[in-house]
């Protein structure tokens, strides 16, 4: 038997590098981001409060706060990281909130109730998302390659840059303007809706309408129309947790305003893992391969 | 124009059926929407039919073939549990004709190309019905 293994060991050690060829665009194509752990929806392996990736061992770091107070929801000055990747609105496990309905307390209309069921059945072919178009509402946070939020204080708004899909960004207005109305015929729905946004204390109240139905606005289908308007509390209780909260208000789809969320860890580290914590550049486009398939 | 535009406008004009289709999804109400499709007795009488659908949260409405001759529909209901659908209208003015029903079941509902397929009656007159969302 050795002596069989010895006489084919050049042939074992050329196939054994083919297969390892053979392994390389594979791996390329999936891109391990930082939030890929919180990809199964309900945020399993996603590190919980407190714990965020990459963090060293320790007490928790207080909230970091800007010059004139409020809470920095991005980096510290002279610092780095962004936010991972988020859990579910739906259900309690992993990083969702402990509070979240679970998905038969979720209010439905009967035909989006229908809707979803068939889309948890079918699975995630249909989902605009794996076509690399953006995600708006929570959706967004639930993206690997993680997010990070850039204050523009001169310009009275917070931009919001997603690592993830198509590599998008979004806009929250802190300048006062009202939303706009969903009777103006003027208006252009969009991917991301149209945000304003306000400091209650130590929570950044987001209001958001406006949206397109081009899309799913959380992992796994959950419906919404042309309706949805968002109510996003962003907060965070300490340095390394950003705590996500939505208000989900689509009465096409559901039958009465409900509200989940999750929390996401503040991530250290680059993609690979090393000391770092910047985003990489990472394009859906450039590793989408299913589209001719998908039709 | 050079040759090398005039390349570069019919690369794009190949590619607009290729971006279209993402540009026109549409992931809310399943029934809501423009359908393009055709109703007829058999394989070569074909009668081109168009209708427009919309959801209020509560009923849904629309209208077959818009223009002069639009009929608006009395009733649409949709059974999610099959997702059968019915229709009724009324023909009315120039277009006064016997009253209509469509009968369909939304086929590939998660998929932005889904179709109705089922049966359109026209007093007397029953055909099948086969149409396509296209926005």
């Amino acid at each position: 038997m050795i002596r069989a293994v010895i006489r084919h060991l050049p042939l074992t050690i050329a196939a054994a590098g083919l297969f390892g060829l053979l392994l390389i665009p594979v791996a390329a194509q999936e891109t391990p981001g930082p939030g890929r752990a919180a990809q199964g929806g309900g945020g399993g392996g996603t590190p919980g409060p407190g714990r965020g990736r990459g963090a060293a061992a320790g007490p928790k770091k207080p909230t970091p706060r800007l010059p004139d107070g409020h809470v920095n929801l991005g980096a510290p000055a002279g610092g780095s990281g962004f936010w991972g990747g988020g859990g579910s609105i739906v259900g309690k496990r992993g990083s969702s909130l402990p509070t979240n309905p679970d998905v038969s307390e979720v209010p439905f209309q009967p035909w989006a109730k229908a809707l979803y069921e068939v889309r948890q059945k079918v699975g995630d072919k249909d989902d605009p998302h794996a076509r690399c178009l953006p995600p708006g509402g929570p959706r967004q946070f639930q993206t690997p390659n993680g997010f990070e939020f850039i204050e523009q204080p001169d310009r009275k708004r917070i931009t919001i840059i997603f690592g993830g899909g198509p590599r998008s960004w979004r806009f929250i207005y802190l300048d006062g303007r009202p939303l706009p109305s969903l009777d103006d015929l003027d208006l252009i729905p969009t991917y991301f809706g149209y945000s304003t946004g306000k400091w209650m204390g130590d929570t950044l109240v987001v209001e958001s309408t406006g949206y397109n139905e081009k899309f799913w606005f959380h992992r796994g289908g959950l419906p919404h129309t042309d309706a949805l308007h968002l109510t996003e509390r962003f907060s965070r209780p300490d340095f390394d947790t950003l705590k996500y909260e939505v208000t989900v208000d689509d009465p096409k789809a559901y039958t009465r305003p409900w509200t989940g969320g999750f929390t996401v860890p503040w991530t250290y580290t680059n993609w690979d893992g090393s000391p770092g914590g910047e985003m990489h550049e990472y394009l859906c486009q450039d590793n989408e391969r299913d589209y001719s398939k998908l039709r | 124009m050079t040759m090398r535009r005039l390349l570069g406008v019919f690369v794009l004009l190949l590619m607009l059926p290729v971006i279209a289709p993402a540009v026109a999804a549409q992931e809310g109400h399943p029934l809501v929407g423009t359908w393009h499709g055709t109703w007829g007795p058999n394989a070569k009488e074909r009668h081109d039919v168009t209708l427009v659908l919309e959801f209020d949260g509560k009923a849904i409405t629309g209208m077959m073939n818009p223009g002069p001759d639009s009929v608006r529909f009395d009733k649409v209901t949709l059974d999610p549990s099959n997702w059968s659908v019915h229709m009724e209208a009324t023909p009315k003015g120039a277009a006064k004709a016997a009253p209509i029903v469509i009968d369909v079941t939304i086929q590939d509902i998660t998929n932005r190309y889904r179709s109705l397929v089922g049966t359109f009656t026209q007093g007397t007159v029953k055909g099948d019905f086969k149409a396509s969302r296209d926005s």
